[in-house]
C-alpha cells in the first residue's frame, strides 16, 4: 500500500499574465484553492496561486506563482474573474502590504479599519512615565466600507450568544430581513505561521494541533504528511489506519457537536444536550487512545507516536457498537421535530452552480450536491484501502448540510469499525525514521470536518521550516456564508451560520510580516490582543 | 375584617417559585441532565446549595446587584418593569387561589386588562432603553401579541357567554367537558403568553440577545423576574381555575387546586424543552391558523348550546 | 406594511361597529364587553406597531464601531440608538 502520488506543478509566471493565466486554468475547470505571499528577501514577495483538478481527476494540483517587486508590490487582482480569491487578495493586502488593482472590496477583514493611520502613518510613541502606546483612534472620520444604506445597522459581536467564538457581524437590516452583511475577523490571531518558522519540525506538528481546537488532528497530520512528502518515507500500515481511525473519530464529535449546536441556535436546546451526550461515547474513545480529550498528539513525523493496541480497539468497538444505536434514534428523533424542520427548510439556499463557482468544500459543497471531498479526490492516509463513499445531498439548504452531516457521521462510524478490524491484522510498525529534510517544497491536503485543508511546507534544508502556509475551510465557507446571510430573515441567521458551522479561530491563524520595524509592530497590534 | 384574598400575592409568588423549580427540573430531566436537586444531604452543603427554591436564590442575587441603568433610555425605563409587577400583583387578586379572590360581576374584564397591562408595560420599558435588540424584541412581541391575544378572548368569552356572567368565581368548574374548543384556546395562548419553547421569540437569545430585557440588570432585572415568575402562577392558575376546577371548599379544595396546578405546569414543562423556536412569521401565521379557528369553534360551541340547544 | 395590520383594522372596525351598536341593548353586555376587549387590543397593537419602528435609528456613523477593537470602544456614543418618540428622549450629545 503506497501513498498515492500528489501531483504538483509549479508554474513561475510573469506578473501581468496572471489575470489570463487564472482564467484559462478556471476554464479547465480548476478549483482556486488559495492564495498565499511571502517575503521572500532578494527575490521580492512571492505570490502563489493554488489550483487543483481533482474533482475531476485524481491529486492534481497546480501551483501559479510570481514574483513581485519588494519597493513597490502591485499585482492586478483576479476577484473580478473569480470570486474564490476574495478574501485571500484581502489577506494579501492586509498582512503584505500588496496593492492589489481592481479588487471590489478592499478592506480590512483582520486588521481594525485605521490600522493604517495608527501605525503606519505616525510612528506611536511611548508615554515618558507608562511607557504606555497610545492606541487612541485618529480624529478625522472613517471612509465608509459598509452599508451605507438608511437601514437599521445590527451588531452580532464581539461577543454574542450565537458565536462560540469572538467575531463581528454587522448587518443592515429593513424589518428583520437583512440587506447586507460584512464580518470582520482578527479577534483571535495568534500569529501561528510565523511561530512555525522558528520551531523546528518536531515542535511545529504539536504547533499545528493548536491551530483548532476541535480538528486537531488534521492539522497535525497535514503538517505530518507534508513534511513525510518531503523527506520521501513511507508511512508504516497500521500507522495510516491509525491516522484515519482517528481523522474519522474526530469528525464523529465534530458532526455530532455541530448538529447540536444548530438546535441550541434555533432554540432547541434539548438537543444540543443529546447531541452532547452521545458525543461523550467518542470522547471517551478518544480519551482511550490518545490519553486526552482535546488535543490528542499522536501524530508523529512518519507514522504515530503510541500503538493502538487491541484492548484499545475491542474498547471503540464495543462504543461504537452503543452509537450505532444511539446516533440514528437521535438523528431520527431531530428530524421528527416539524418545527425544526420547518425552521431549517429552504433557508440560506446554496445553488449547485453557485457552489461551484464560489468554491464551496466540505458539507456546505456535498449540501449543494457537489461531489467534493479530499478522501476521495486526492486519497490520504488509508482511506483507499476502506470501503466507503462521499455524501451528498440535492437539497442545497441548511437541512440538506445537516443531513449531510448526519450521514456522514453514520458513514464514519463504518470507517472506524473497519479501521479498527485492520489495525489487528496490521504489522506492527509504528513510524517510519525521518532522517534528514532536503530543499524542496509540497503541499498536502486533508478533509477536516469543516472541509478540505491546505497545507504548504517549504524545506530550505535547516531544522526550521522556511515557511508554511495553511489554508482552513472556513476561510472560504465563511464568505460564502456572508452571500447566504443576504436577504434571509434575522431569525435564519443563527441557523444559517450554524449550518455553515464556521470556525473563526481556524481562520484568524495568519500573520505573514517579515520586515523588521513592521514585524515588532505586528507582534503589538496582534498578537497583544489575545 | 381583612379579605382572604389579600394573601393572594404571596402565595402566587411562593408557588410561582415551586412551578419555576418544575420547569427547569422537568426540562433538565428531558435534557439528560440533573436539574437543581431536590435534596441534598448535608455533607454536600457548602458545595452545592442549588435546591428546590434555586428561583429565589436567583432573584436575591439580581437584586443584591447593582443596576446598570443605559444612558439613552428614559424614565420609563425604571417605570415599565415596576408597573408590570405591580400588573402582576393585581392580577392575582382576581384569580382565585382554591376558590378565594375578590371578585366582582366583571373580573373577567379586570383580570383581561391587567394582563395586557403586564405584557405593555415590559414593552414599554425595553423599548425606551434604545437598544436596537429591544426595539426588535418589542416588535416581535406586538405581533405575537396580536396573533396571540384574540384566541385568549374568544376562548374565556365563550365561557362567558355559556355561563352569562363575566365574573371568574361563577365561571369556575370542570369546563374541560363542557367547551373543550375554549380550553386548548386558552392553553396555548397562556404557552404563548408564558414564551414557553416555540414561541419565545421575543427573547431568542441567539438571534436578539434577549429581547426586551436585553439592556435590564441587578434590581430591575430581580423585578422582571418576580413579575414573570407571578405571571406563571396567575396563568396556569387561571386556566386551572376555568377549566379544571371542581367545586369544593376547605382542604380539598387546596388538594384539587394544586393537582390541576401542578398537572398543567408539568404539561408546559414538556413543552417547554420539546421544541425548537419558531420563526416570527412562522409563529404568526401557526396562531392565525389553528388557534384561531379553535377559538373561533369554541364560540360557535358555545353560543350553540346557550341560545339554540 | 405588515400584513396583519389589514386584518387588525378589519377586526377594529367590526368591533367598534359592534360595541356602538351593542351598547344602548341591556342584555347583551358579554358580547358588548367582548367587543371592547377585541378593539382595545387592537388599538394597542396598532398603537405600538406605529411607534416601535419609529424608535428603529437611521443611519449614522457606523463604522467606527467595526475596528477590531482598537479604540477603546468598540459601540461609539455616535451609534447609539436613542428613542425619538414618543417616551421622550434623551439625545446624545
Amino acid at each position: 500500500m503506497s501513498k498515492p502520488h500528489l501531483n504538483l506543478i509549479i508554474r513561475e509566471i510573469k506578473a501581468d499574465t496572471l489575470g489570463e493565466e487564472v482564467s484559462d486554468l478556471l476554464e479547465k475547470g480548476a478549483r482556486m484553492i488559495y492564495t498565499s505571499g511571502v517575503d521572500m528577501g532578494v527575490r521580492g514577495i512571492q505570490v502563489n496561486y493554488y489550483f487543483c483538478f481533482d474533482h475531476h481527476e485524481p491529486s492534481q494540483h497546480t501551483i501559479l506563482r510570481t514574483y513581485l517587486d519588494r519597493k513597490n508590490p502591485v499585482i492586478h487582482s483576479v476577484t473580478p474573474v473569480t470570486s474564490q480569491a476574495d478574501w485571500s487578495e484581502r489577506e494579501l493586502i492586509e498582512f503584505l502590504g500588496i496593492t492589489v488593482e481592481g479588487h471590489p472590496n478592499p478592506t480590512h477583514l483582520w486588521l481594525p479599519l485605521d490600522w493604517k493611520e495608527i501605525y503606519t502613518g505616525e510612528k506611536p510613541v511611548a508615554h515618558p512615565d507608562t511607557e504606555r502606546i497610545n492606541t487612541a483612534p485618529p480624529v478625522k472620520p472613517l471612509k465608509d466600507n459598509i452599508v451605507t444604506l438608511p437601514l437599521t445597522t445590527i451588531p452580532y459581536g464581539p461577543y454574542h450568544p450565537a458565536f462560540i467564538e469572538s467575531n463581528y457581524l454587522k448587518m443592515s437590516v429593513e424589518d428583520e430581513v437583512v440587506r447586507k452583511a460584512d464580518l470582520k475577523l482578527g479577534f483571535n490571531h495568534r500569529g501561528i505561521i510565523k511561530l512555525m518558522e522558528r520551531r523546528d519540525y518536531y515542535k511545529d506538528l504539536f504547533l499545528a494541533e493548536r491551530v483548532c481546537g476541535i480538528c486537531n488532528t488534521h492539522h497535525s497530520l497535514s503538517f505530518a504528511m507534508s513534511v513525510e512528502d518531503l523527506a520521501a518515507v513511507e508511512v508504516p500500515q497500521k500507522a495510516q489506519m491509525a491516522r484515519t481511525l482517528l481523522c474519522e473519530m474526530e469528525r464523529i464529535q465534530s458532526h455530532l457537536l455541530s448538529i447540536g449546536l444548530i438546535g441550541d441556535l434555533t432554540g432547541f436546546r434539548t438537543m444540543l444536550m443529546h447531541a452532547i451526550r452521545i458525543r461523550e461515547e467518542m470522547q471517551d474513545c478518544l480519551e482511550v487512545v490518545s490519553g486526552q480529550r482535546v488535543t490528542h498528539g499522536l501524530i508523529a513525523l512518519g507514522g504515530i507516536r503510541r500503538d493502538i493496541t487491541e484492548n484499545q480497539t475491542d474498547f471503540i468497538l464495543s462504543k461504537l457498537k452503543i452509537m450505532k444505536k444511539s446516533v440514528p434514534q437521535f438523528f431520527d428523533q431531530c428530524q421528527s421535530n416539524d418545527v425544526l424542520m420547518g425552521r431549517l427548510k429552504d433557508v440560506g439556499i446554496l445553488k449547485r452552480e453557485n457552489a461551484l463557482k464560489s468554491g464551496a468544500i466540505g458539507p456546505v459543497a456535498r449540501g449543494s450536491g457537489l461531489r467534493i471531498d479530499v478522501r476521495k479526490n486526492s486519497p490520504f492516509a488509508a482511506y483507499e484501502d476502506v470501503d466507503w463513499d462521499i455524501v451528498t445531498e440535492n437539497g442545497c439548504d441548511c437541512l440538506a448540510r445537516i443531513k449531510v452531516k448526519m450521514r456522514e457521521t453514520l458513514m464514519s462510524m463504518h470507517i472506524c469499525e473497519q479501521c479498527c478490524d485492520k489495525i489487528k491484522i496490521a504489522p506492527s510498525s509504528l513510524a517510519a525514521k525521518v532522517n534528514e529534510l532536503p530543499c524542496g517544497e509540497t503541499i498536502s491536503r486533508s478533509e477536516a470536518p469543516r472541509g478540505e485543508l491546505l497545507y504548504h511546507v517549504v524545506s530550505n534544508g535547516t531544522n526550521t521550516p522556511a515557511f508554511v502556509r495553511i489554508r482552513v475551510p472556513t476561510f472560504i465557507n465563511a464568505r460564502i456564508m456572508l452571500e447566504l446571510i443576504h436577504g434571509c430573515w434575522l431569525a435564519d441567521v443563527p441557523a444559517i451560520i450554524s449550518s455553515v458551522d464556521p470556525c473563526y479561530s481556524c481562520t484568524d491563524r495568519v500573520t505573514i510580516f517579515k520586515g523588521k520595524e513592521q514585524s515588532i509592530v505586528d507582534m503589538r497590534s496582534l498578537g497583544g490582543r489575545r | 375584617m381583612i379579605d382572604a384574598a389579600w394573601l393572594n400575592p404571596v402565595i402566587a409568588f411562593s408557588i410561582g417559585i415551586l412551578l419555576s423549580f418544575k420547569l427547569r427540573k422537568i426540562s433538565a430531566r428531558v435534557q439528560s441532565r440533573r436539574g437543581p436537586l431536590i435534596w441534598l444531604p448535608d455533607r454536600w452543603h457548602d458545595i452545592n446549595r442549588s435546591k428546590v427554591l434555586q428561583p429565589l436564590y436567583d432573584i436575591i442575587k439580581l437584586f443584591s446587584k447593582q443596576t446598570i441603568i443605559p444612558s439613552t433610555a428614559t424614565p420609563f425605563f425604571i417605570a415599565g418593569p415596576i408597573l408590570a409587577l405591580m400588573c402582576a400583583v393585581l392580577a392575582t387578586l382576581f384569580v382565585p387561589v382554591a376558590g378565594i379572590s375578590f371578585d366582582y360581576s366583571f373580573s373577567l374584564v379586570v383580570l383581561f386588562y391587567l394582563l395586557m397591562g403586564e405584557i405593555l408595560f415590559i414593552i414599554m420599558g425595553g423599548i425606551s432603553s434604545a437598544s436596537l435588540f429591544s426595539a426588535i424584541g418589542g416588535v416581535r412581541e406586538i405581533d405575537l401579541m396580536l396573533a396571540n391575544e384574540i384566541p385568549f378572548i374568544l376562548g374565556t368569552f365563550a365561557l362567558a357567554i355559556t355561563f352569562d356572567t363575566l365574573s371568574i368565581q361563577q365561571m369556575m368548574g370542570f369546563n374541560i367537558l363542557i367547551n373543550p374548543f375554549a380550553a386548548l384556546a386558552v392553553l396555548l395562548s397562556i404557552i404563548v403568553k408564558l414564551h414557553i419553547k416555540p414561541f419565545d421569540i421575543p427573547e431568542a437569545d441567539t438571534e436578539i440577545v434577549n429581547g426586551l430585557t436585553t439592556e435590564y440588570g441587578g434590581k430591575l432585572l430581580g423585578v422582571l423576574e418576580t413579575a414573570r415568575i407571578i405571571m406563571v402562577f396567575v396563568l396556569i392558575a387561571l386556566f386551572v381555575d376555568l377549566f379544571l376546577w371542581i367545586p369544593s371548599s376547605g382542604a380539598l379544595a387546596w388538594v384539587i387546586f394544586l393537582a390541576g396546578v401542578i398537572a398543567t405546569g408539568v404539561l408546559i414543562g414538556f413543552m417547554n424543552s420539546l421544541f425548537a423556536r419558531f420563526r416570527i412569521d412562522q409563529a404568526t401565521r401557526w396562531l392565525f391558523k389553528i388557534p384561531l379557528l379553535v377559538s373561533v369553534l369554541a364560540i360557535g360551541w358555545a353560543v350553540l348550546w346557550r341560545y339554540v340547544l | 406594511m405588515k400584513p396583519y395590520f389589514i386584518i387588525a383594522i378589519f377586526i377594529l372596525v367590526i368591533s367598534v361597529l359592534g360595541t356602538l351598536f351593542l351598547s344602548n341593548e341591556s342584555g347583551m353586555t358579554i358580547i358588548f364587553f367582548l367587543f371592547a376587549e377585541l378593539a382595545s387590543l387592537v388599538s394597542f397593537y396598532i398603537f405600538f406597531s406605529v411607534i416601535i419602528p419609529s424608535l428603529f435609528p437611521e443611519y449614522r456613523n457606523t463604522d467606527e464601531n467595526f475596528n477590531c477593537g482598537a479604540s477603546g470602544i468598540y459601540l461609539n456614543q455616535e451609534e447609539m440608538y436613542t428613542p425619538k418618540t414618543p417616551f421622550g428622549s434623551v439625545k446624545d450629545e
